[in-house]
């Protein structure tokens, strides 16, 4: 009787998998590129191993829309092995969450030539000496236009750029989006006026005040803003202090051991002073990450979110053609210095082990062109980092915001790629958070001092 | 009167035992009933989130035990997107690989370390068990060197040599052969057996509850193993199950599918599940079986 008990769950089980899975192997994806034009393009020739964090390999299903997607190997198959025939690419797929640690045995062991990775990794690797200089091979293709990218992150992005400023390691691919959003809906109940275009922190502040509370309307609990309380780039830090004119201090990246800091200034006080206020009027869980989890939804309680992507409004819009959630959820810049924020660029860097640069460097060139960024962002809803990204809908405000940001930000050392900030700025500044969540009123000169100090100790030991 | 009255103080004594034996095994059994509840509550969410379509962007909140919007498609998209059943085949050409091996060494080098008493055995026991010392973010690196200097990376190799030296299956298989009567092996070897026949034929069929208590730890250190396969594989098709379900994110880790994300570990749990089914009773066994002296 067990035993027939145990057969029946199996063959059970085995049922409800094979009717979930895929009909057919290679299935076909949406079509979102044309491979009627396709035409041989090189006749470079080689094998190039490529490491890629995080991207599909599979035709697959959109988790938000539902709609069917084109994987990264059908879309190769499509058009790079036409333009590149005598290329050989070997492809290792690298979950995002453990991309550092994969890529880094890679290149130290002289296992890969191209990588596609998250910004932060990409400028540690080059600080370590791992990656190649692009720049003779960008001199020598006179095919390839590096004005087809937006000029703020070609010129000044840690994740694509040597820290002095003068060598390119780095094509940026894919562009994190972080803007401003807020709800219309509460704006309205609360009777607030609605945000300006580019909003100021003290304006912010002053409404996210105006909005904490029993909502006159629906009787229920709003909060004013959200932001992320445990970040691991706080990126809204980031965004207060190029608005507050504060650069955490003068040098260079390469030379840690110069760096002049000023992490104590009044502006960088107010910087945090700022959030401390702010961290009252977020929902509790904000001291994790969490809190926001209805924002872009029906049932939201949040009035306004900082550093959002708008994934989850656009993909409502694309999943059943709604616009009242589009229309409701309003984009505006961030709250740096003329809409500036903290931008996060993942580029395709070489490694500096690479056994064929020509045609890794081909590679590398067609994964970041237009239309690959053109397939990335219309089945995977990356964004571009291009100019002309003319295949982005008309009403996603939420992407063109996020370009426009990255367009006019000028990363300063109050960045991820710079060590010291991320090993002590970020969990000292939400240990703050954490503080000020909870009542305890913490001291943010006193902080600051603290950080200032240690600071000038870590570029002491870099010399 | 005087008959009854020693009698008296008696049965309040023995109504007050019984009442706090009641209370007692009432006690125990509502704190088991909680702390069971509390290690299958999480189960049970993570299988009916799994069914939320709804919740494929944003878990619930706040969270709920019913799906907003039953559907399967959070396991079409699960087995769709990544391709789970490869990984689970390459998961179990692992685990019985590496199961074989390390069951075949740790069973001979158990039974020799416990019957055969040869010059060094103590010697032999301590340096197995002294790898165990040693945390394996430790010897990652230099195994990962070593597995490139001979160019064995991306080969299942790398988890089958290794469990060569499975120095825990060689201290329980010592400690359980410890525990079987020796005149066994003496009395086989005065009918003229030799030691390649006495342990096949008299002490393996006894060994079945260590057996199935190894296989299951072998079989769950596999396939729950991520870090080494993430550094030591790089073609996706032979990747294993765990690197299968690190891949589930949206927009370059900004999203994490929760919904799609436990429908992909239901379906990893699958596997896990059925061969428990199956060796369960070895496994109650092998409990049961500790406990007895000779």
């Amino acid at each position: 009787m067990r035993r027939n008990w145990q057969t029946v769950c199996i063959v059970l089980l085995v049922m409800i998998l094979t009717a979930c899975s895929s009909s057919a192997e290679g299935e076909a994806g949406s079509q979102t590129y044309s491979t009627e034009n396709v035409k041989k393009v090189s006749d470079v020739s080689g094998t190039v191993r490529l490491s890629l964090a995080g991207w599909q390999l599979e035709n697959g299903i959109d988790p938000v829309t539902g709609q069917e997607t084109t994987g990264f190997n059908q879309y190769i198959d499509d058009t790079f092995k036409k333009m590149y025939p005598n290329i050989k690419l070997e492809i290792t797929q690298v979950p995002w969450e453990n991309a550092q640690a994969k890529q880094r045995a890679q290149l130290m062991s002289g296992d890969v030539d191209v990588i596609y990775t998250g910004g932060a990794f990409a400028a540690q690797y080059y600080n370590e000496g791992l990656l190649r200089d692009l720049d003779d091979l960008i001199e020598k293709d006179k095919t390839f236009d590096p004005g087809i990218y937006l000029e703020g992150i070609w010129n000044s992005s840690y994740s694509t750029r040597s820290p002095d400023g003068e060598h390119q390691y780095g094509i940026p691919a894919i562009l994190g989006k972080r803007v401003t959003i807020y709800d219309k809906q509460i704006f309205a109940d609360w009777g607030v006026e609605p945000l300006s275009e580019v909003p100021t922190p003290e304006e912010i502040l002053e409404k996210a005040k105006k909005m904490t509370g029993t909502d006159p309307k629906t009787g229920e609990q709003t909060y004013g803003l959200w932001f992320s309380g445990n970040s691991i780039n706080q990126s809204t830090f980031v965004a207060l202090s190029y608005y507050f004119g504060e650069k955490g201090g003068e040098g260079t990246l390469d030379k840690p051991g110069d760096i002049k800091w000023s992490l104590n200034t009044p502006g960088m006080v107010k910087a945090l002073e700022w959030m401390g206020e702010a961290a009252k009027l977020a929902p509790p869980a904000f001291v994790n990450g969490s809190g926001e989890e209805n924002f872009g939804l029906e049932k939201n309680n949040v009035a306004m979110v900082l550093d959002n992507s708008g994934t989850t409004i656009m993909s409502e819009f694309r999943a059943n053609g709604d616009k009242e959630l589009l229309d409701r959820y309003v984009p505006v810049m961030n709250i740096g210095k003329d809409g500036t924020g903290w931008v996060a660029v993942d580029p395709f860097i070489m490694a500096k082990k690479a056994q064929n640069p020509e045609a890794s460097w081909e590679v590398m060139k067609f994964l970041a062109s237009y239309d690959t960024q053109k397939w990335a962002y219309l089945n995977f809803d990356y964004t571009p980092t291009l100019k002309k990204a003319d295949f982005i809908e008309e009403n996603n405000g939420y992407v063109k915001n996020a370009m426009k940001m990255a367009d006019i930000t000028k990363p300063t050392l109050m960045d991820e790629a710079n060590p010291f900030y991320n090993s002590e700025i970020v969990p000292a500044v939400n240990g703050y958070l954490s503080e000020s969540a909870n009542g305890k009123s913490p001291d943010a000169k006193a902080l600051l001092e603290r950080l200032q100090s240690r600071a000038e100790d870590w570029s002491a030991n870099q010399k | 009167m005087d008959k009854t009255a020693p009698s008296l103080p008696k049965a309040p004594i023995k109504l007050g035992h019984q009442t706090s034996r009641k209370f007692t095994s009432f006690a125990i059994m509502f704190i088991l009933c909680a702390a069971s509840v509390t290690m299958v509550l999480p189960f049970i969410w993570m299988v009916m989130t799994s069914f939320d379509w709804g919740a494929r962007l944003n878990i619930p909140f706040p969270p709920s035990f019913w799906p907003e919007d039953p559907s399967l498609r959070t396991y079409r998209a699960a087995l769709t997107n990544v391709d789970l059943i490869r990984y689970i085949l390459n998961s179990f050409v692992v685990a019985i690989g590496v199961i074989v091996i390390s069951l075949f060494s740790a069973l001979l080098s158990g039974y020799a370390l416990s019957k055969i008493r040869f010059k060094g055995a103590g010697m032999v026991l301590v340096l197995a068990l002294s790898t165990m010392m040693i945390p394996f973010e430790m010897t990652m690196i230099p195994q990962y060197m070593l597995f490139n200097q001979i160019h064995l990376l991306d080969t299942y190799w790398v988890f089958f040599l290794p469990a060569l030296n499975y120095a825990f299956g060689t201290f329980l298989c010592k400690q359980f052969i410890d525990g079987l009567p020796g005149e066994l092996r003496e009395a086989a070897l005065i009918d003229g057996a030799s030691e390649y026949g006495i342990f096949p034929r008299i002490y393996l069929p006894l060994c079945m509850p260590i057996f199935a208590t190894m296989v299951i730890l072998q079989f769950l250190g596999v396939w729950n193993e991520l870090i080494w396969p993430l550094l030591a594989l790089n073609n996706p098709d032979k990747y294993t199950i765990q690197l299968g379900l690190a891949m589930f994110n949206y927009n370059n880790g900004s999203r994490q599918m929760p919904s799609i994300i436990m429908a992909a570990t239901c379906i990893s749990l699958i596997p896990v599940l059925v061969l428990y089914m199956f060796l369960q009773k070895y496994i109650v066994e092998s409990i049961a079986t500790t406990g007895l002296k000779q």
